[in-house]
């Protein structure tokens, strides 16, 4: 399932909002067709570091290697749009749809860059296989669907643009237990049928454990614990450390 | 379908408006209507940035001025030819949105609003303190001679404004179904999430920028012709941002019709007012219809065009 060849290492990465450091130095891997999770609760900086991948928050030191066919392509410091063009999607925290837009004209946004833009009828029809939901409702406005529809839509539009790396912020903020179970399938689906890279932050640990392979937690801008799945799930210090956060 | 009957209607329209004036001889009529027609291209080119990028620019006098200034002194001090000056006065105004988009574009909201107000003010400081531009005195502009098929200046003069018009709205219909204005309109809605989307926000506005500062200043280089003399304090004036800005609300912000409906009615009202009642009840006209048009139909004559035929307009306000 997952292989050992990592797609993403993080080294060092240092970042903030003016004078307030929020990352100090965090280090990690993602490996190739793999669910890595980083939990932590809330104002730890899980958010920040996805935002410093994505490129929305330049980070001050340290770096992020893309690694593409070999070559290392450095994300630190590249324009959000240029990270995009190398096969980076984030699925922002609170979803950021269009509300006024329908599905569809959603997805298409997803589709803006121009090797997308190319393909976006076949990845469209894909989408609509991947989720059939959407595909039903894709001429519905988008602020009408209900959370786990919303967050379906919002992953969906990540996925437009091709990512070989997809990062999903807090995909269960404020979902029903029962939605996030379904959610939490489709990610794993998205790994075991697509060969997708998949990297995302979680305060639910009991719910993400279920479909990860690596585990990160992060507590105060620094990581305190990595390991494989099983690891995660059984060891105390991960339940510690989380309680503790 | 619509995509490829546009050139046809682009040519037929330009047609119009150069054989018009053969065959229709009223002075006043083009007199009156280059002032509508020049609404028309200053809120078309508005709508690029403001309508489709939510970026609110109140400085499109400072654009429309430095075309006028440019092509006033050109055609005057140097004698350059008057479609030169008129191309030089788009290029030097559209270098001006270049500058201006670099300062002052991050700024999101109403900050970049106060800074495109402020930026006017700066453009006028700099006309009045040089005398090359004729400072507070102001230029005296040497008609040129018409060509012979148009009996006279003012008849050329509305030809030339009726061609920027049509190729402004051309221009604008093809951005908002091109790439560019879809991310222009993303990043109106939300600014971050277009950003993840792969869209490149801060360069989509500055091509909206300098290509509405284009436009302008294409359209204020005709304006010394047109007016015989021109001076910082009625060039430099915040009404016709202000006007420009209420024009395409109320015709309906964020679509291409919308700034053209807008212009052709509250630019004629103003018109007719000023002939029939008097020129100092133009701003109250465009305020009263902003206040009404605010309170009751905030996607303008667009917007209550699209209810009525049941469509979704494509503009929002926030």
């Amino acid at each position: 399932m997952a292989s050992n060849q990592s797609v993403l290492s993080i080294e060092n990465l240092q970042a903030g909002y003016g004078g307030v450091r929020v990352l100090h130095g965090v280090s990690m891997t993602v490996k190739e067709r793999s669910v890595t999770v980083l939990l932590g609760t809330n104002g730890n900086g899980k958010s920040t570091l996805l935002k410093c991948l994505a490129g929305l928050v330049t980070p001050d030191a340290g770096s992020a290697k893309l690694s593409d066919d070999g070559a290392g392509v450095e994300l630190a410091g590249m324009h959000p749009y240029e990270i995009v063009e190398a096969g980076v999607s984030l699925v922002p925290d609170g979803r950021r749809l269009f509300p006024l837009l329908t599905v569809e004209e959603n997805l298409l946004m997803g589709a803006f860059k121009k090797s997308a833009r190319k393909r976006h009828k076949e990845n469209l029809k894909s989408m609509g296989e991947l989720f059939p939901v959407l595909r039903e409702r894709k001429g519905q406005l988008a602020g009408t669907l209900s959370g786990g529809e919303q967050q379906m839509l919002a992953i969906a539009r990540a996925l437009m643009s091709n990512p070989k790396l997809l990062l999903i912020d807090e995909p269960s903020l404020g979902l029903a237990p029962i939605v996030i179970t379904k959610l939490m399938s489709t990610i794993k689906e998205l790994r075991d049928k697509y060969g997708l890279t998949i990297l995302m932050t979680e305060q639910n640990l009991p719910q993400a454990a279920k479909i990860a392979d690596w585990g990160y937690i992060m507590v105060h801008g620094k990581i305190v614990f990595a390991g494989d799945a099983q690891q995660i799930h059984d060891n105390e210090l991960v339940r510690r450390y989380y309680l503790v956060g | 379908m619509k995509r490829n009957l546009a050139p046809m209607y682009l040519l037929v329209s330009l047609a119009f408006g150069a054989i018009l004036p053969v065959f229709y001889k009223q002075p006043y009529f083009y007199f009156a209507s280059y002032i509508v027609l020049q609404y028309v291209a200053l809120s078309v080119a508005w709508n690029l940035l403001g309508g489709y990028g939510g970026y609110l620019n109140f400085g499109t006098s400072a654009f429309f001025g430095v075309g006028a200034y440019v092509s006033a002194y050109l055609f005057n001090s140097l004698g350059i030819p008057e479609v030169i000056a008129i191309l030089a006065a788009g290029a030097v105004s559209a270098l001006f949105g270049v500058l201006i988009g670099y300062s002052s574009l991050r700024l999101r909201g109403v900050y970049f609003a106060i800074a495109t107000l402020a930026a006017t003010t700066l453009v006028q400081s700099i006309v009045l303190n040089t005398p090359a531009l004729g400072s507070a005195v102001g230029l005296y502009i040497r008609f040129p001679a018409a060509p012979a098929i148009y009996g006279n200046l003012i008849e050329l003069l509305f030809v030339a404004m009726f061609g920027i018009s049509v190729v402004s709205i051309g221009l604008s219909y093809w951005i908002e179904n091109s790439w560019i204005g879809r991310g222009l309109m993303a990043l109106r809605d939300d600014e971050q999430a277009a950003e993840t989307l792969g869209v490149p926000t801060f360069r989509l506005k500055l091509y909206a920028n300098v290509l509405s500062g284009f436009l302008m200043g294409v359209v204020g280089s005709l304006y010394p012709l047109y007016i015989g003399y021109i001076e910082p304090y009625s060039i430099f004036d915040l009404g016709i941002s202000f006007n420009v800005f209420v024009m395409t609300f109320i015709g309906g912000i964020g679509t291409w019709q919308g700034p053209i409906i807008g212009a052709l009615v509250l630019g004629s009202i103003q018109q007719a007012a000023s002939v029939t009642v008097t020129s100092q009840y133009n701003l109250a006209v465009v305020a009263a219809a902003m206040l009404v048009f605010g309170i009751f139909s905030p996607g303008g004559l667009k917007g209550i065009f699209s209810r009525l035929f049941g469509k979704r307009s494509t503009g929002t306000v926030n």
